[in-house]
């Protein structure tokens, strides 16, 4: 048997690294449940594997739901989604049925051409259904809008490596596996955040060791997806370049930012690009500030389309993760410390902590790098002095 | 005695001690004779005293125990209106501790909140009236919206002159046993463009390095204790090198800790500054503006501030 299938979780608390979304699933299906629902459907959105489809199948045994799923995209479904959204169904409760959840897997595979009636079908349920209806998917901007109109988005996150290990430490023991905690680790950090994936590798592990595993290709799918933008001569097909991709238009605004300057020849054409990135960075923090998703697609045509169209010539080079995300991570300790030294000043001396970082800190700096101890007075730790005397 | 800012040292406890504000410490000995004031808003520039008067004036009001009267809570800190008026509800709850007839709750950068959360803020401040006093600070009154300035007392707090600068570090200079040269006092006179919070921190941090402070020491001190990159990293951009000027930004940004807000003033003092051509200063200072504006809607610093760069290194083309 399949030990991502066999391992499935059976209740809300086998489900790891989601907590948020949890709570959120929670308190919309017990809106269901008190007869007042805060919104007829939730779409489930995340990267593969994070436990979306976990979530609603554990969410349908812990309240005792029936649990119906069906591929949202197969158009062999059209009757049966009506045949969901009909009275008769809606009425079984009636005759002592339970309660149904609604899944709906694959919501971003609808392709609004050819899948319209798809489309149809899934919104006829959405307006008049009288049981809870779950979409999943890989990105929510993909689902048709008509249908996401009737959603609360519940957004699943990338899980964190040690979420991983500690499934894989928790299946290898019940399987009787006899595999070292390195082995382990190296499945979890390759899976980048796929739990599925993770424990299929472990499964695959188990009979070939680990020689036999590859690495998957998503790092390769971005670069792919710039070469191609970069490359547009058109929005249309500089928009189409994402379609594969697997990345919230805020994760793919910081690649696209880092890498357009450096395959573009000359500064008018860098400066138009940016332009265009600044423009897209706006309507992303609109999006964040007014729950209006509807600015997304004008995120993405200019941060696509405006870059593309910007360059005269493109010249060779390496594309490169953005650095700035990536020195955030690895400055993120740092930066903790920073912030600690900056609220023990803010509460003795009377400031805010921007200015304890602007008026404060670069004086204090000078201070102990001249052997003041200013340590008993706002009682900072070895590690705070330690990056004040490295400060500037 | 352990080694502490002297911006605390030296922080007056009386509100006689405070240099140059004369009109407005009159007024305030007056509330602490009456034991009674109005809501107050004080608005100046960083550095002149208006947290030291507030707090001098919980103390004349309230002797040793005004810490149990007396709240103090900043607006730019707080994560929005609501955290706020948490915290305000928690301390307002309670009656003012011993004889006091009244408690103060201090909230300073009250011009970092938005009008609504100002709104909100009033009908806070109506709420507490019969136990609470408050005083707000600001730098600029005009930030404040008209129900509250009408609401409030205003007291205008002047930008401190050189004399009065150069007076209090006499002061802290005779006790800390210091020699200033004429120079070096000019120099942090100079330095400190009448903000006394500055002028105390520099000097301290100058006698850290000698017991005699002249010019040099004072640029010495003044040089380091401002990151070199910000003029730098505008250099670059200049230049024509933007992809190095984007590194230095990543650096400020992240290293020193510099809000996107922070940052982008400083680069505007800087540009203004630069000797360089004034028409082209001029569209600078323009797209400085609307970068800014970005910033202050809530947009990515970083973003935002390559793209600043993006537009100075080219010279600004067509975008």
């Amino acid at each position: 048997m399949i030990w991502a299938e066999k391992y499935r979780p059976k209740s809300l608390r086998e489900i790891v690294g989601q907590r948020k979304a949890i709570e959120q699933a929670k308190s919309w299906i017990e809106s269901w449940i008190s007869g007042n629902p805060s919104k007829p459907a939730a779409l489930f959105h995340g990267p593969p594997g994070c436990g979306k489809t976990a979530t609603a199948y554990a969410l349908a045994r812990d309240y005792g739901l029936e649990y119906f799923e069906l591929n949202a995209s197969d158009k062999r479904n059209y009757s049966t989604l009506k045949s969901l959204a009909l009275p008769s169904s809606i009425s079984s409760s009636l005759f002592g049925e339970r309660r149904r959840l609604i899944v709906l897997d694959e919501a971003d595979n609808l392709n609004p051409r050819e899948d319209s009636q798809a489309t149809r079908g899934i919104t006829l349920l959405l307006r008049s259904t009288r049981n809870p209806v779950i979409l999943t998917a890989n990105k929510y901007w993909e689902v048709p809008r008509e249908i996401r109109n009737h959603c609360l988005l519940i957004q699943f996150n990338k899980l964190k490596e040690r979420d991983i290990l500690s499934v894989l430490k928790r299946i290898s023991s019940s399987e009787g596996l006899e595999v070292s905690e390195e082995v382990l680790m190296e499945i979890a950090r390759r899976s980048l955040g796929d739990l599925r994936a993770a424990i299929n590798d472990l499964q695959a592990v188990g009979s070939t060791g680990l020689d036999g595993l590859g690495y998957r290709d998503r790092e390769e799918n971005i670069f792919q997806a710039l070469a191609r933008i970069i490359k547009s001569n058109s929005m249309q097909s500089a928009k189409a370049s994402t379609s594969g991709l697997d990345m919230t238009p805020d994760e793919l605004l910081t690649w696209i930012e880092e890498n357009s300057p450096r395959v573009m020849t000359d500064l008018r054409s860098i400066a138009e690009a940016y332009y265009y990135i600044s423009r897209a960075d706006q309507f992303l923090s609109r999006v964040t500030r007014r729950q209006y998703y509807g600015f997304w697609s004008y995120a993405l045509e200019l941060m696509t389309g405006g870059v593309a169209l910007s360059k005269k010539e493109i010249k060779f080079s390496k594309f490169q993760s953005p650095r700035y995300v990536k020195e955030m991570a690895s400055t993120a300790k740092f930066r903790r410390i920073r912030d600690s030294i900056a609220s023990k000043i803010s509460e003795k001396c009377h400031v805010s902590r921007r200015i304890a970082l602007s008026e404060y800190l670069p004086y204090l700096s000078l201070m102990i790098k001249h052997g003041k101890s200013l340590s008993e007075f706002f009682d900072f730790t070895e590690e705070e002095v330690e990056y004040l005397r490295k400060w500037g | 005695m352990i080694d502490m800012p002297w911006t605390e040292k030296y922080r007056p406890k009386k509100l006689d001690e405070i240099v140059g504000q004369e009109e407005i410490v009159i007024r305030l000995k007056k509330y602490v004779s009456e034991r009674n004031m109005p809501h107050l808003l004080f608005s100046g520039p960083p550095g002149v005293g208006k947290t030291t008067a507030a707090i001098c004036l919980a103390r004349e009001l309230y002797g040793d125990s005004w810490r149990r009267n007396f709240l103090e809570t900043n607006a730019s800190d707080e994560r929005g209106i609501n955290v706020v008026r948490e915290k305000i509800k928690d301390f307002a709850r309670t009656r003012p501790f011993g004889e006091a007839e009244f408690k103060i709750i201090f909230l300073d950068e009250a011009d970092a909140l938005t009008p609504d959360a100002q709104n909100a803020l009033r009908r806070t401040m109506e709420m507490y009236t019969t136990t609470c006093r408050f005083i707000l600070s600001c730098n600029y009154s005009s930030k404040i919206i008209e129900p509250i300035q009408s609401r409030t007392a205003v007291f205008r707090f002047r930008p401190l002159t050189d004399k009065d600068v150069a007076k209090k570090l006499k002061f802290i200079a005779e006790r800390e046993g210091l020699e200033i040269t004429d120079e070096g006092m000019n120099a942090l006179v100079y330095v400190a463009e009448g903000d006394l919070r500055r002028a105390e921190n520099l000097l301290q941090a100058c006698a850290t390095i000698d017991k005699r402070i002249t010019e040099e020491v004072v640029y010495k001190v003044t040089s380091r204790a401002r990151p070199e990159e910000v003029r730098e990293m505008i250099e670059l951009a200049l230049r024509g090198e933007f992809l190095r000027a984007r590194e230095k930004l990543s650096s400020l940004l992240i290293e020193y800790g510099l809000s996107g807000e922070d940052l982008i003033r400083q680069i505007h003092r800087e540009v203004i500054n630069m000797p360089i051509d004034e028409k082209l200063k001029i569209r600078i200072i323009d797209k400085i503006g609307e970068y800014e504006f970005r910033l202050v809607e809530g947009a990515n610093e970083h973003v935002q501030l390559s793209a600043l760069l993006a537009q100075i290194s080219a010279g600004f083309g067509e975008a």
